[in-house]
């Protein structure tokens, strides 16, 4: 269960129960498509970005059915017939975690972890670059244009979010590859694009410490800003801001509660970050 | 105009005891509490209130017989005689709406609309379960025979509107947000809105106009709250300038938070 966009516990009942469909249809996918493994990495951001991009129709309940859960022994509930809705954000959740390996794999990280998530996962991403390259695209391709993204990300830049261009460039290509938003793709990049920034930045600042106490790369590190805080609270703020503004203007009531809520909790997570930077700081 | 016949559902010929049972079913279906939060409510409001008038007419024997004597009860003129009418299938049309389910929705509404294909209400409601179903384009083109058909209502007008902006054409979407407004209120969500259209073309001068009067009308719409950067942390408003600050106070509610809730 990871991402940063997700909704906090306190929605209401019916919200909370169709973000759980929501949530269990898009693990049924990834392991009716890629195996039961592959649920390990169901993510929420995809689910987030999908409802606001407006690539995720309001549910319809006639297709929501009980099935077993693959983690626990209960009942869920899943939209049937959704392929072409949980088929693109599961290929989209791999894909996010073939870019960790990938990642990993650029800064030589061949620790036990790096090395038991490769083997893990070496199935599912097998499946994946057969199903992408069944649709014609090169997973060759891909991991230049990942590659060069981290390039830029390393490479010594004026200030942490310019040398992000890369990879905001490269997930909304991304976007435009995997979700078919007709006429809203420009939406679907926007939105691909800062929710990327707005990762990296929450991310970056939570681990600042941690990062430069194992020698790990951090786009924060090398930033000669004397207010990091200031600078990651504004670039985070900025990228919200955008997501709101630029993101379908949801109708569906549950859906508007369930984004709502998700933008509250990574301000929630930004607040937590901060904290987290001031501790190491101080232990320092 | 139906016939109250027409409206309850029944045949001209129909006993007391099938107009009551009728009525009962309908009064169901359209029950205020089942559309409270519906984008249908205006609709359900509309024809409960039909409903109520037919049924006061026809089951008092007087004052039944006093209407059919106005040649109502006649079902060559009336052109009724099905058991399924297009009035109970928009009833069980809005039913379906309410309980998003979107296929059947469509299902009611298609089959009203080969019943009887001059009337709005059939089109306009099989257009929102369309737009449920990121349909847009279709559910333009039905709206757009709503309005065709008499249905002049700010309701049609404003989801003609929203699935207008899904499809990208923001100034058309501006144009039917603004029929919305003229046939019904300026409602705080149109204006947010009509405000986001204008920002979407790039004249920023109206949009800040727009939202200016949206924030003296409902200073606490959702839309404008996220515009004005205003945060929620731990279930309180934050402003944003003070998230930093007052709002880390917040990070145990936030923690809590974090309990998952998720299979």
């Amino acid at each position: 269960m990871l991402g940063y966009f997700k909704p906090s516990a306190s929605l209401s009942p019916e919200s909370k129960r169709q973000y759980q469909i929501l949530y269990c249809s898009l693990c049924h996918c990834l392991k009716r498509v890629y195996g039961v493994r592959a649920s390990m990495l169901l993510q929420h951001d995809p689910i987030f970005f999908s409802i606001k991009s407006g690539f995720m129709p309001s549910i319809d309940e006639e297709k929501v059915t009980n099935k077993s859960c693959i983690m626990q022994p209960k009942k869920v509930e899943v939209l049937e017939d959704s392929k072409a809705i949980f088929e693109p954000i599961a290929d989209f959740s791999v894909l996010m975690m073939l870019l960790v390996s990938w990642d990993n794999d650029f800064d030589g990280n061949s620790g036990v972890r790096n090395r038991l998530f490769n083997l893990i996962f070496k199935g599912v991403f097998r499946v994946f670059i057969k199903r992408i390259e069944a649709k014609g695209i090169m997973i060759s391709k891909l991991k230049n244009d990942s590659l060069m993204a981290l390039e830029m990300e390393r490479a010594r830049s004026s200030t942490p979010l310019e040398r992000l261009k890369g990879f905001v460039e490269f997930g909304g290509k991304l976007t435009k590859i995997f979700f078919d938003l007709g006429s809203n793709y420009k939406r679907g990049e926007i939105i691909a694009g800062e929710m990327l920034k707005v990762m990296y930045l929450v991310d970056a600042l939570e681990d600042f410490h941690q990062d430069s106490k194992k020698k790990r790369f951090n786009i924060l590190h090398e930033f000669a800003s004397t207010d990091i805080t200031k600078y990651v609270e504004d670039g985070v703020f900025k990228s919200l801001e955008m997501v709101s503004s630029k993101g379908k203007l949801l109708r569906d009531p549950c859906f508007g509660e369930i984004t709502a809520s998700s933008i509250d909790m990574v301000v929630g997570s930004l607040i937590k970050a901060k904290e987290e930077y001031c501790k190491g700081g101080r232990d320092a | 105009m139906p016939s109250y016949y027409e409206v309850l559902g029944v045949k001209v010929d129909a006993s007391q005891e099938e107009i009551r049972e009728k009525y009962r079913v309908l009064v169901n279906l359209y029950h205020p509490d089942k559309h409270a939060n519906n984008p249908l409510r205006e609709l359900a409001e509309q024809k409960m209130k039909e409903i109520n008038e037919a049924y006061e007419v026809l089951s008092d024997q007087d004052s039944r017989r006093q209407y059919d004597s106005g040649g109502f009860g006649d079902s060559s003129q009336s052109g009724y005689s099905s058991s399924v009418s297009y009035d109970s299938l928009i009833a069980q049309a809005t039913n379906a709406f309410s309980q998003r389910l979107w296929s059947k929705t469509v299902e009611y509404c298609s089959q009203a609309i080969s019943l009887n294909s001059g009337r709005y209400e059939a089109y306009a409601i099989r257009g929102m379960a369309l737009s449920n179903q990121n349909s847009h384009s279709r559910a333009v083109s039905d709206f757009e025979k709503a309005v065709s058909s008499g249905g002049h209502e700010d309701w049609i007008y404003a989801n003609l509107a929203h699935s207008e902006a899904e499809l990208g054409n923001h100034r058309e979407a501006i144009r039917r947000i603004k029929e919305a407004m003229t046939v019904g209120q300026r409602e705080p969500n149109y204006l947010a809105f009509l405000a986001v259209q204008y920002e979407a073309v790039g004249d920023k001068y109206l949009a800040t106009a727009i939202w200016d009067e949206l924030r003296e009308k409902d200073p606490n719409n959702e839309t404008l709250r996220q515009r004005d950067q205003v945060w929620r942390v731990g279930g309180t408003y934050v402003d944003k300038k003070d998230v930093g600050t007052a709002a880390a106070a917040c990070a145990c509610c936030f923690l809590t938070d974090l309990l998952c809730n998720c299979c």
